[in-house]
C-alpha cells in the first residue's frame, strides 16, 4: 500500500473513532434522572396541588429539552456540556423539592380538611338549633348541604374539590355567626344593660314596699324569678319565644317582649291549652310608642300588627325556645305559680341581668 | 482495485453510521394524539391511574428519544423509545375506554340518585304540609320549610351539574339532598309526636 493510502486509512479510522466516541458526551444519565423526577411530579398531581410552581418548572424543563436537543445535533467537539450539566443539576434539585412539597400539601390538605369539615358540621348543627327564622334556617341548610358534598369528595380523595366547597360553606357559616352576633349586640350595650337592671331593681323594691309577690324574667338565662317582699323565693326554668334574643316589635316575630307588665287575667285549665296561664297586659303604652315609631321609620312593615296574648303558661320544660313570645314553665312550676299569682302582679321581663 | 475497495468500504461505513437509525416521529405523534384523546374523554378524572401511567410512558419515550439524539449517528438506537411509544399509545387508549365506562357508571348512579332525591323532596313536602300546626310546632315547621327550600336549591344545582356532564358533582349533590329531605321527614315526625304528648 502506498504511503498516501496508508495516511488516508489512518485518518479515516481516526475520524471514525472520533465520531463514534465523541469528545463531549451529553449527560444522558442525568437527563434520564430528571425525567424520572418529572414523572414523580405527575404522579403526585403537582399540576393540581401547586399549579403555579409546576407551570414554572415545566416551562424551564421544556426550554432545557429544546436546548438539549439542539446540543445533541451539534458536533460533539462543540457541545456546551458543562452548562447542560449545571442546568440539569439545578432542575433536578428543584423538581425533587417540588415533588416533596406536593406530597406535603396533599397530606396537609387531607388532615386540615378532615378537621375543618368536622368543625363546620358542629358549628352548623349548633346554629340550626337556634335559627328558627325561615331565611336563616335556609341559609344554614344550604351550608350544610355544601359540607355534605365536601365530605363525600373528601372520602373520594378529591381534596381540591373539597377546598372550593368548604370555602363557600365557611363563608356562609361566618355570615350566619355574624348575624347571630348582631342579635346579641344589645346584650353588650351598657345603656340597655342598665335599663334592665333598673327595671329589675324597681320591681324588687316594689315587692319589698308592698310586701307582695312579683315575677322577673331573665330571657338570656331562660329563667323566671319569683320575689316575695323583696326576697327571691323561687326560680323557674323557662322556655321562651323562638326569637328570644330580640325584643318584641310586632306580631309573628317570635320574640318575648321586654318591659314592665302586669298580670291582666288568670286562665284555668278549662280556659287554656297550656295547662294554666297568666295573661299579661302586653302591649304596654311604651310598646305602642315603639311600634308606631317603627312603622314611621320603616323598620316595621306597614301591614304589621303589634300582637298580643303574651302569657306565662305551662307545657314548658322542653329545653328549647318554641313559643311565639310567651314564657312557658313546666306544668309543676306553673301549678305552684298559678296558685299564688294574682291579677295586677308585676311581671318584668329583661334581656339579661348582669352583675 | 485496492483504491476502489477502500472507497466502497468507506462509503459503506458512512452509510451505516448515518442511515440506520431514524427517529420514530410517526409513533410519537400517534402516542401524543392517543393521550390527547384520553384527556378529552376526561380520563384524568374517571381513569386517573391509567391516564397517569400512559402519561409517564410518553414522557419516558420522549426522554429516550432525546437521549438517543445525543448519541453518535453510529450508535443511535430508537428501539426502546419505540417500545415506550407503543406502550404509551396502548395505555392511553385503555385509559380512554376505561374513562368512558367509569363515566357511564357514575352517570347511571347519578340518575338513580336524582330520582331518589326528587322523590325524597316530594315526600318531605307532603309530610310537612300534613303536619299539625300550633304554637308548639309552628316555629319548627317554619324552619323545616327553610330546610326544604335549601334542598330544592341544591337539587337544582345538582341537575345543572348532571346536564353539564359533571356526574361526580351531580351524584354527591343528589345524595346530600336526599339525606337532607329524609332528615326533615324525621324531624316532622318528632314534632308531630311532641304535639300528641
Amino acid at each position: 500500500m502506498s504511503r498516501f493510502r496508508m495516511r488516508c486509512c489512518r485518518l479515516l479510522i481516526l475520524g471514525l473513532l472520533l465520531a463514534v466516541t465523541g469528545c463531549r458526551q451529553l449527560p444522558s444519565q442525568q437527563w434520564e434522572e430528571l425525567q424520572s423526577t418529572r414523572n414523580e411530579l405527575l404522579k403526585q398531581e403537582t399540576e393540581r396541588y401547586l399549579p403555579d410552581k409546576y407551570r414554572d418548572f415545566d416551562n424551564r424543563f421544556e426550554q432545557f429539552r429544546l436546548r438539549y436537543s439542539r446540543q445533541a445535533s451539534t458536533s460533539s467537539l462543540f457541545r456546551e456540556v458543562d452548562e447542560l450539566e449545571r442546568t440539569l443539576e439545578a432542575l433536578q434539585m428543584e423538581g425533587r423539592v417540588l415533588a416533596t412539597e406536593a406530597i406535603e400539601r396533599r397530606q396537609k390538605l387531607q388532615a386540615d380538611q378532615r378537621e375543618q369539615i368536622q368543625w363546620i358540621e358542629e358549628s352548623l348543627a349548633s346554629l340550626r338549633e337556634v335559627t328558627f327564622s325561615r331565611s336563616l334556617r335556609e341559609a344554614t341548610s344550604e351550608a350544610q348541604l355544601k359540607v355534605a358534598q365536601a365530605r363525600a369528595f373528601w372520602e373520594q380523595g378529591n381534596y381540591l374539590r373539597v377546598e372550593s366547597l368548604m370555602a363557600e360553606a365557611q363563608a356562609q357559616n361566618d355570615s350566619l355567626l355574624a348575624e347571630m352576633e348582631r342579635a346579641r349586640l344589645r346584650y353588650r350595650d351598657a345603656t340597655v344593660i342598665r335599663q334592665w337592671r333598673a327595671w329589675h331593681d324597681e320591681t324588687v323594691a316594689w315587692s319589698r314596699r308592698n310586701q307582695a309577690l312579683a315575677l322577673v324574667v331573665d330571657k338570656y338565662n331562660r329563667k323566671a324569678m319569683l320575689f316575695g317582699s323583696g326576697k327571691l323565693i323561687k326560680e323557674y326554668p323557662a322556655d321562651l319565644g323562638w326569637n328570644r334574643l330580640k325584643d318584641k316589635n310586632r306580631q309573628g316575630d317570635g320574640a318575648t317582649p321586654e318591659g314592665k307588665y302586669k298580670v291582666e287575667a288568670k286562665k284555668g285549665a278549662a280556659q287554656t291549652r297550656y295547662f294554666r296561664a297568666l295573661l299579661l297586659d302586653y302591649p304596654s303604652p311604651s310598646d305602642w310608642v315603639t311600634f308606631r315609631k317603627g312603622k314611621q321609620e320603616g323598620w316595621i312593615e306597614a301591614g304589621a300588627h303589634i300582637g298580643g296574648l303574651i302569657e306565662v303558661h305551662g307545657r314548658g320544660g322542653q329545653g328549647r325556645d318554641w313559643t311565639e313570645g310567651c314564657i312557658a314553665l313546666e306544668d309543676e312550676d306553673m301549678a305552684g305559680l298559678f296558685q299564688v299569682a294574682y291579677v295586677g302582679m308585676p311581671v318584668t321581663i329583661v334581656g339579661e341581668l348582669v352583675e | 482495485m485496492r483504491k476502489g475497495t477502500m472507497l466502497v468500504l468507506t462509503l459503506c461505513i458512512l452509510l451505516l453510521a448515518v442511515g440506520c437509525a431514524s427517529k420514530p416521529v410517526e409513533q410519537q405523534t400517534g402516542a401524543q394524539k392517543a393521550l390527547e384523546d384520553a384527556r378529552s374523554a376526561e380520563a384524568d378524572l374517571y381513569a386517573a391511574e391509567l391516564y397517569q401511567v400512559a402519561s409517564e410512558s410518553l414522557k419516558a419515550a420522549e426522554a429516550e428519544i432525546v437521549t438517543q439524539d445525543g448519541n453518535s449517528a453510529f450508535s443511535r438506537d430508537y428501539e426502546k423509545a419505540e417500545e415506550l411509544l407503543a406502550a404509551a399509545q396502548t395505555q392511553a387508549e385503555n385509559a380512554r375506554v376505561s374513562a368512558a365506562t367509569n363515566k357511564e357508571r357514575v352517570r347511571a348512579e347519578a340518575e338513580v340518585e336524582q330520582a331518589e332525591a326528587e322523590q325524597a323532596l316530594e315526600t318531605a313536602k307532603t309530610t310537612l304540609s300534613k303536619a299539625p300546626r300550633g304554637k308548639g310546632t309552628k316555629a319548627d315547621l317554619e324552619a323545616l320549610a327553610g330546610d326544604l327550600s335549601a334542598a330544592e336549591s341544591a337539587l337544582s344545582d345538582a341537575r345543572s351539574a348532571y346536564a353539564n356532564g359533571s356526574y361526580r358533582d351531580a351524584l354527591n349533590g343528589f345524595r346530600a339532598v336526599k339525606e337532607k329531605c329524609q332528615g326533615v321527614c324525621s324531624e316532622v315526625e318528632q314534632a308531630i309526636q311532641k304535639k300528641k304528648i
